[in-house]
């Protein structure tokens, strides 16, 4: 079961979700992708002025790894009842 | 003396409100707990406290216990002598304690309870009669866009949309205007509700008079960079979110 990580979700258990998606929080704790990003954001943001190689910009193997795990992590319940039913 | 005791029940009734206040305001909005005068504090904490106690007498009855409220009214109108109340207090010492003790512990669990429905049902942007003082949480999180004023059919992005935070800080040094910009990490209130500073990741730097890009900014190492709002001028917001394409490349795009 896949896990939406790219929202910052409310909910009653998470009321009050961080700055960053989990995404984002994962993208970031890697230092040499959290420089990609913010290399990224800086030539958006400045558009015809900016770089336009760093428009775009892919992610470590590392990174690229945790995502798919966080993205495919079980619910925290199922540790506990087991397996939710599909 | 019975101006004391009365002064004291209204004290003690006040407590569930207090305890729900303190609950609600939690977190990212405990600032706001803090009331400016015994009033506004008063105001807000009696209707809570009238609430908690309608239902907990209403479950104390149900549960076949018997409150005497004619006692308890004699109390407050100072019609009843000290050593009724003391020898009553005596009796049904027990009952009072877990009575209160009860009752405190659910107000806690229902003021905070409260305030996560708040939040996750998203009323507090909905309706600004649920709006916490706390302005910059809202501007900080991008929460404003789920405001109603700023709902628009063309507006493509909401609130929980937003994955990541750009800050363009405008602040005043002795050598000049400094532009930092960075990611925002986290920011701290102040007392009174404003804010107190900020703390920026993969942070660059550049003169305002230099603003045209045409000299490189410098970038800062380390890892957390602070601002404190003493030196802010002002602050420019930019919401982003990640695309990511099919060739695996991912692009950071504006909020619209």
């Amino acid at each position: 079961m896949k896990r939406d990580i790219t929202k910052r979700h409310t909910t009653f258990f998470n009321s009050d979700p961080g700055l960053l998606s989990e995404r984002a929080r994962i993208i970031f704790s890697n230092p040499i992708d959290a420089k990609k990003v913010a290399k990224s954001i800086r030539a958006n943001l400045r558009g015809a002025k900016g770089n336009k190689e760093d428009l775009t910009f892919r992610l470590t193997k590392e990174t690229e790894k945790r995502l798919l795990e966080a993205a495919t992590q079980k619910p925290w319940w199922e540790k506990f009842i087991g397996k939710t039913k599909p | 003396m019975n101006i004391a005791i009365t002064g004291l029940l209204v004290f003690f009734f006040l407590i569930p409100g207090l305890i729900f206040r303190k609950f609600y305001f939690t977190e990212e909005f405990s600032k706001e707990y803090f009331k400016q005068s015994y009033f506004e504090l008063f105001f807000e904490a009696f209707p809570i406290a009238s609430v908690l106690y309608f239902l907990w007498l209403l479950l104390a009855f149900l549960l076949g216990h018997n409150i005497d409220i004619i006692l308890l009214g004699k109390l407050l109108m100072g019609q009843c002598q000290a050593v009724e109340v003391f020898q009553h207090i005596q009796n049904q010492s027990a009952n009072i304690f877990w009575f209160h003790f009860s009752l405190y512990i659910f107000s806690g669990f229902s003021g905070y309870g409260f305030k996560l429905m708040v939040r996750s049902k998203k009323w507090d942007r909905k309706c600004k009669i649920f709006r916490f003082k706390n302005k910059w949480h809202y501007l900080v999180k991008g929460e404003i866009y789920d405001f109603p004023r700023i709902i628009s059919p063309l507006r493509k992005n909401i609130a929980k949309d937003i994955e990541a935070v750009y800050v363009d800080a405008l602040v005043s040094t002795d050598e000049g205007t400094i532009i930092y910009e960075g990611v925002i990490f986290d920011y701290e209130l102040s007392n009174n509700g404003s804010l107190e500073y900020i703390l920026l990741t993969e942070v660059e730097r550049r003169y305002l008079k230099d603003d045209n890009y045409n000299s490189l900014p410098y970038k800062i190492p380390g890892n957390v960079l602070f601002i404190s709002n003493s030196e802010i001028i002002n602050l420019n917001f930019t919401y982003w979110y990640f695309e990511q394409w099919n060739n695996g490349k991912v692009q950071p795009k504006m909020i619209g």
